[in-house]
């Protein structure tokens, strides 16, 4: 068993001539819960495709647990996408099957505990499914499993706060202590609270790695605070408009370079 | 792991299929009473015999472009769209991801036509066709036939064009399932139109094909027609061996064809998968 889980050097992904990712070099351990952070189009989910291995990088190398993305790989890699992968006509329990089936660390018994839970019926078709209810059952399948590496891609976007705490307790509540959980958003303050550690992603590169703790004590703000301040961007035709007005710094037009100062960039590790 | 694939998807083709193959037959047993029964076939001026008959056809029809239908949605669907992120994150290689679908779409094929061979046999079977079957099965263990031109045809030669025919049969459906996976599998690479564009593809490489496959063909006095004409070869030969010939070279051509096709979709679907 390798020390790091992932390892990536020199990491590149090119569509066409649009970069979605340039030169990432990322080293992440194993038992963490890990947030990869980053506005719309900072090039999350061209890196946890890359990691799952479905997409091929253009340069540079991934290991997960010493291998190149494989079907050794995807062994111990369990995807949530930020899409239903489902073919509409199972149930619930051909879902089960063929989990059990093609992954040795999925747990049935757990995951039927859940489905009972949340009173969902076993032999009810996917396609008669509320999209509520296939998000769920999406996510209690990705975390039966006891997976090295959970990949997480925007588990909690668009959906209603209950359904919020709903995702961060199951997550919380199942994953494999011993493996570490990747959570892909742009929500920062709904997930801060249980992140280790954080990678910001800009533009398709890493502008810092951190641990949590040390980012509060260093800055003396919030993961949530810093973010605002590391992806800050001023809109057109407006000066400086107060940060709480920016609830979602993302997705303010990247016309204007943000000024220099609101470049906080000190200590940032872009390792 | 490809029979673990394989599953799935047969079970997911049944479900469609096993109605469709059971109203085939029904359909047919029931056109075998209206042609039998004279009572039924005259009932209403003969119209509702008629009609069964009219729908029998369409039915045949409505499979043979239901099973095609299925078989390009099972993988475009099943691989380049949203189920993709769930098939590529198996701890499957892509070639077994490959050969799960196509052996699937070549089984469902190959019964198919076998449903509709047996709903053949139901409408026009009757006592003088078994006892013909009979006479034909038991010729092919008669030590020679004569024909008019002077060729004998030995012992087992029936049974062999059958089994190579079958073997040819097989090998030209999993070549044109790939065919068009192959099609697909270039069309997605496309950002828009990916449908368009993998038709685009399917027409490009057919004619690409054909093109090389005539050239070949009159270039080296391969063509059917030349055969045919020429028989004299046959007496070298022999009927067993012109069989094998003919057989060997037009499978050899469809395993090509499988060559060509699934190296290239496995290549695409491993490093250049686009999915939506």
């Amino acid at each position: 068993m390798e020390e790091n889980l992932i390892v990536c050097t020199g990491l590149q992904k090119r569509f066409g001539n649009a970069a979605a990712l340039r030169k990432v070099d990322l080293t992440v351990g194993r038992g963490k819960i890990v947030g990869l952070l980053g506005p719309n189009g900072s090039g999350k989910t061209t890196l946890i495709k890359l990691l799952c291995g479905l997409l091929q990088p253009t340069a540079g190398e991934i290991r997960i647990d010493g291998q190149a993305p494989g079907p050794y790989t995807k062994s111990i890699v369990s995807y949530l996408p930020d899409r239903m992968y489902f073919a509409d006509w199972m149930t619930a329990n051909d879902l089960m099957d063929f989990f059990e089936d093609f992954y040795k660390d999925f747990r049935r018994q757990k995951a039927e505990a859940m489905c009972a839970a949340l009173g969902l019926q076993m032999n009810q078709r996917i396609k008669t499914m509320s999209k509520g209810t296939k998000e769920k059952l999406q996510l209690i399948l990705v975390m039966s499993r006891e997976a090295q590496l959970y990949l997480l891609d925007e588990p909690i976007a668009g959906v209603d706060p209950a359904a919020r705490d709903f995702i961060l307790d199951t997550i919380l509540g199942n994953y494999n202590e011993n493996g570490t959980v990747v959570i892909s958003t742009h929500l920062i303050s709904d997930v801060e609270k249980v992140l280790d550690e954080v990678i910001f992603l800009k533009k398709g590169e890493v502008v810092r790695q951190d641990t949590v703790d040390h980012i509060r004590e260093t800055e003396g703000k919030s993961v949530d605070a810093l973010f605002r301040e590391v992806f800050r961007t001023v809109p057109y035709g407006e000066y400086m408009p107060h940060p709480r007005e920016w609830d979602c710094a993302a997705h303010a037009p990247e016309k204007l370079e943000p000024p220099a100062r609101a470049e906080n960039q000190e200590g940032g590790d872009a390792q | 792991m490809t029979g673990k694939l394989m599953k799935y998807e047969l079970r997911s083709m049944l479900r469609t299929f096993l109605p469709l193959w059971g109203a085939i037959l029904v359909v047919a047993l029931l056109n075998r009473c209206t042609l039998q029964i004279e009572s039924l076939r005259d009932w209403l001026g003969g119209v509702p015999a008629i009609l069964m008959m009219v729908l029998y056809v369409i039915a045949i029809i409505a499979i043979a472009i239901v099973a095609l239908v299925f078989m390009i949605q099972r993988f475009y669907n099943g691989m380049l769209k949203d189920e993709g992120y769930l098939m590529f994150t198996l701890p499957v290689k892509t070639s077994q991801l490959i050969w799960g679908k196509c052996l699937s779409a070549t089984i469902l094929t190959f019964v198919t036509s076998l449903i509709c061979l047996v709903s053949v046999m139901i409408l026009v079977v009757n006592n003088d066709l078994i006892h013909e079957m009979q006479e034909l099965f038991s010729s092919f263990n008669a030590t020679v036939m004569y024909y008019s031109n002077g060729l004998e045809i030995p012992a087992g030669f029936m049974p062999q064009a059958i089994l190579l025919m079958l073997v040819l049969g097989v090998a030209c459906i999993i070549a044109e399932i790939l065919h068009a996976y192959l099609a697909m599998a270039i069309g997605q690479l496309a950002g828009k139109h990916k449908a368009g564009i993998s038709i685009l593809a399917y027409i490009l490489i057919s004619m690409a094909l054909s093109t090389v496959t005539s050239s070949f063909m009159a270039s080296n006095g391969f063509g059917i027609g030349n055969l045919l004409e020429n028989v004299s070869w046959l007496e070298d030969v022999g009927m067993t061996g012109g069989l094998w010939l003919f057989f060997g070279f037009n499978i050899l051509v469809a395993v090509l064809q499988i060559v060509i096709f699934y190296f290239p979709t496995n290549a695409l679907l491993k490093n250049k998968l686009n999915l939506e």
